[in-house]
């Protein structure tokens, strides 16, 4: 059923070291993304799913190689261009391991509409849609609460929330079941599966192999800042 | 010191499930709380009148009888020690020609912060940040606001568990009391730190260009009405009892 | 530092709110304008330390506590209009919600903690930068620069304090707001500042600086030529303006007074307090001028008395329910 023959995201030879150390925490990473696909980022703690992620969202840049979205170049030059960063970061979205450096509003619902506002809809809109996603995810009586002061996996289904109210074309999710109980894990896992086959392209980082089993398209596997085998793909 | 922060962190969650809990259409909006709360303040400091500030007095201690014991402890405790350290510092004026002002600062004091006190119970931080807000501050301001506050609980549970941790540890050692401060304070600015940075790529990951704004609608409702009829009395009454005075 | 409503006038109050508008003002311009939108969260930061850092007692030498502002510091790491930002932010926080200081007198706090301390603090700081090379300079900037800057603002206290008795008393003498004048009420408040409070800024600026320029220099801001010291200098300005010194100008300068004026105002009221005696009655509010029927008085104590009776009771139904928790 891959109809898409152009990747979406396409990575040719990275190459990235952080500032200040010698290991490479990519080494000449070759990947191509297609749109409408899942694809699941497994491997050992350290072995670069993080910095990938880092770099697929344009918060850094490849020391080599190429990082193309949708035929533009991301480079740090481009990315300086606030024009050209919020266009980007209007279509690629990123869920956050550690919930709680990515809610930062005083209450649910605030925290659902900010990415609406940055949008610049009108308002009627914006309520909408914050209505419609507190619904979907199972918000609806914690609407007026301050995200900080949730539990663990509530955090998480807010996030979640206030990603893909924005309706990016690319989300990236980084360990999306870590911390949950097991009522959390079925919840978040239950509404990636109910993802499959749409428009979205999905990235997620897991360690979780009955998770990656359930949702992917793809396997990727990662060992010391490589990507060591597609599986999956045809 | 952790039984302070522990005590900070559990106002700060009370404050966010009341707000949850009351009905939005029957309280007050903050902005007028606290508008109101100035005007009251002013009225009392500038009121020559001792009637005035006892009738007000008066009235707030019938307003916090309405309140919950829990509640009552709250506003009662800041006012007491407020009122003991405005009487003890006033004292010697007495004996200095100017002996009224003891009972007139001691007792507008108590007036004033028990009225705050109430105001803060009634409003919580999240009333504060609204309020801020439907005043027309700027963006930058309230979010400031809000970001405080979320590190206050954020950062306050952090120090506190390492506070525990030092303490757990802190056999014998005599050095430790101020080692441990400056280490407890730095690792937490750290943190912080760390947090605020990946908090700013989070929000450029949703597109943020300094919009900062909220859902939320106060609707005007018969408390604000009450509080602004009772806001038009106390200046009638002001004005009524700083004639007879003069 | 924090001061409550009525020590001072509501003029004064005015007055201080009045300065702090553009200085909150030209801040919020100024962030916006030079800081960068990720450092933007680091305001929430500074602000939350702030309140943190007064929470925590720093140990000084002799076995006492004292507890800093932090001011200086925030200036140092984020620049002095960020902090005026971050500081007023914290005293808005302990005014509205714990009480501490007062709502009419938050433009005073926000002038003395807010405005005074940091951007003093951070000129002190950058002269000695800019003197010493190197680490050094940096550790004595900041210590020198937090000790500065937190006796500037306790200095500003005390001068709005001081000037209350020769403005605002009623017909009587009798002072209507602080009743010291600036003869007690700067060493009242110098005494300490120049002492402990001095000494756990100090600790605080220091302790807290030598760790996050050990382990994070990147967080340190670098100066950034001449552009923020030229809004230093206009805001400066406007501080010599239009601080409460300027009210004084009407009066004589501070320690130059004349035996006479000592006479006229604070110790100088002694003989006439001290020859009518010191009663009792005295210190009660005048009720015979207030032009209320007199069975207002019986109504006035027994909502009182209701109240307070409904008080009381509600908190001795809080002593079972405590035990209960306990057993």
């Amino acid at each position: 059923m891959n109809t898409n023959t152009e990747p979406l995201i396409n990575l040719t030879n990275v190459t990235f070291s952080y500032r200040g150390y010698e290991e490479k925490a990519l080494r000449d990473v070759n990947a191509a993304f297609f749109p409408g696909k899942c694809y699941t980022i497994e491997g050992p703690n350290g072995c670069g799913k993080s910095t990938l992620f880092r770099i697929l969202l344009g918060l850094d840049f490849p020391d080599e190689g190429e990082y193309i979205f949708d035929g533009m170049p991301i480079t740090a030059r481009k990315m300086k261009n606030e024009a050209f960063a919020r266009n980007f970061h209007k279509r690629i979205g990123f869920v956050f391991q550690d919930s709680e450096v990515q809610l930062f509003t005083q209450s649910v619902r605030d925290e659902i509409a900010f990415g609406l506002y940055q949008l610049h809809l009108p308002e009627d809109e914006i309520r909408e849609k914050t209505d419609e996603f507190l619904k979907l995810f199972d918000l609806e009586a914690l609407a007026e609460r301050a995200p900080f002061t949730l539990s663990g996996g509530q955090k998480r289904r807010v996030a979640f929330a206030a990603v893909f109210a924005m309706d990016p074309e690319v989300v990236v999710i980084d360990e999306p079941l870590s911390g949950l109980d097991e009522k959390g894990q079925a919840f978040i896992t239950q509404f990636l599966k109910g993802l499959k086959g749409g428009k979205h392209l999905i990235i997620v980082s897991t360690h979780n192999r009955a998770l990656a089993d359930e949702i992917a398209d793809v396997h990727v596997h990662m060992a010391e800042g490589r990507i060591v085998d597609f599986e999956g793909e045809n | 010191m952790s039984s302070k922060l522990l005590k900070l962190i559990a106002k700060l969650f009370t404050d966010d499930v009341s707000f949850q809990k009351n009905d939005s259409d029957r309280k007050a909006a903050g902005s007028v709380l606290l508008l109101s709360a100035f005007l009251c303040v002013i009225l009392c400091s500038v009121s020559t009148n001792p009637w005035f500030v006892s009738c007000i007095l008066a009235a707030l201690l019938l307003s916090v009888s309405f309140m919950k014991a829990g509640q009552i402890i709250s506003v009662l405790k800041p006012t007491l020690i407020a009122v003991a350290f405005a009487a003890l510092i006033t004292l010697p004026a007495a004996f200095m020609g100017s002996p009224k002002t003891v009972s007139t600062v001691t007792m507008k004091t108590a007036e004033s912060v028990m009225l705050v006190a109430i105001v803060s119970e009634r409003m919580g931080w999240k009333g504060m940040t609204r309020a801020a807000a439907s005043l027309h501050l700027p963006d930058l301001f309230i979010m400031t606001l809000d970001t405080t506050v979320r590190y206050l609980h954020i950062l306050g549970r952090f120090a506190a568990r390492m506070a525990e941790a030092v303490s757990l540890r802190q056999v014998g050692e005599k050095n430790w009391k101020t080692a441990g401060t400056g280490g407890i304070l730095g690792t937490t600015f750290m943190k912080s730190q760390r947090q605020a940075q990946m908090n700013a790529e989070a929000m450029a990951c949703r597109c943020f260009d300094g919009t900062y704004k909220s859902l939320y609608r106060h609707h005007w409702n018969m408390t604000d009405m009450l509080v602004l009829a009772a806001d038009a009395v106390l200046v009638v009454f002001f004005i009524y009892l700083q004639n007879a005075a003069a | 530092m924090h001061i409550p409503d009525n020590y001072l006038s509501p003029q004064t109050c005015a007055v201080m709110a009045a300065v702090m508008v553009p200085a909150w003002v030209i801040s919020v311009k100024k962030v916006r304008e030079e800081l960068p939108k990720e450092k933007i969260p680091m305001l929430g930061v500074g602000a939350a330390f702030s309140f943190l850092g007064m929470m925590f007692n720093v140990p000084l030498p002799g076995g006492t506590t004292g507890h800093a502002v932090g001011g200086t510091l925030i200036s140092m790491l984020l620049g002095p209009y960020a902090a005026c930002i971050s500081v007023s932010v914290a005293l808005a926080i302990q005014a509205l919600l714990f009480g501490d200081g007062g709502i009419l007198a938050f433009g005073a706090n926000c002038f003395n903690m807010a405005f005074v301390l940091p951007f003093v603090g951070y000129a002190v700081a950058g002269l000695i930068r800019k003197r010493i090379q190197g680490s050094k300079g940096e550790m004595i900037g900041a210590a020198i620069g937090s000790y500065v800057g937190i006796n500037a603002a306790a200095f500003c206290a005390a001068v709005e304090f001081g000037i209350q008795p020769y403005l605002f008393h009623d017909a009587a003498g009798n002072a209507l707001y602080c009743p010291y004048g600036l003869n007690i009420s700067i060493p009242a408040m110098m005494i300490g500042h120049l002492t402990i409070f001095g000494l756990a800024e100090v600790i605080f600026t220091t302790a807290v600086y030598a760790f996050v320029r050990r382990v994070s220099p990147a967080m340190i801001r670098t100066e950034e030529g001449g552009k923020t010291s030229v809004g230093l200098k206009v805001l400066i300005a406007v501080l010599i303006a239009a601080t409460p010194l300027g009210l004084l100008a009407a009066g004589t300068a501070w320690g130059e007074w004349g035996a006479d004026e000592i006479a006229e105002t604070g110790i100088g009221y002694t003989p006439a307090g001290m020859e009518k005696g010191f009663s009792f009655e005295a210190i009660l509010p005048d009720y015979s001028a207030a032009g209320v029927p007199e069975v207002a008085g019986y109504i006035l104590s027994a909502v009182i008395g209701v109240a307070l009776l409904i008080i009381i009771f509600k908190l001795l139904s809080l002593i079972p329910q405590k035990k209960k928790a306990g057993a």
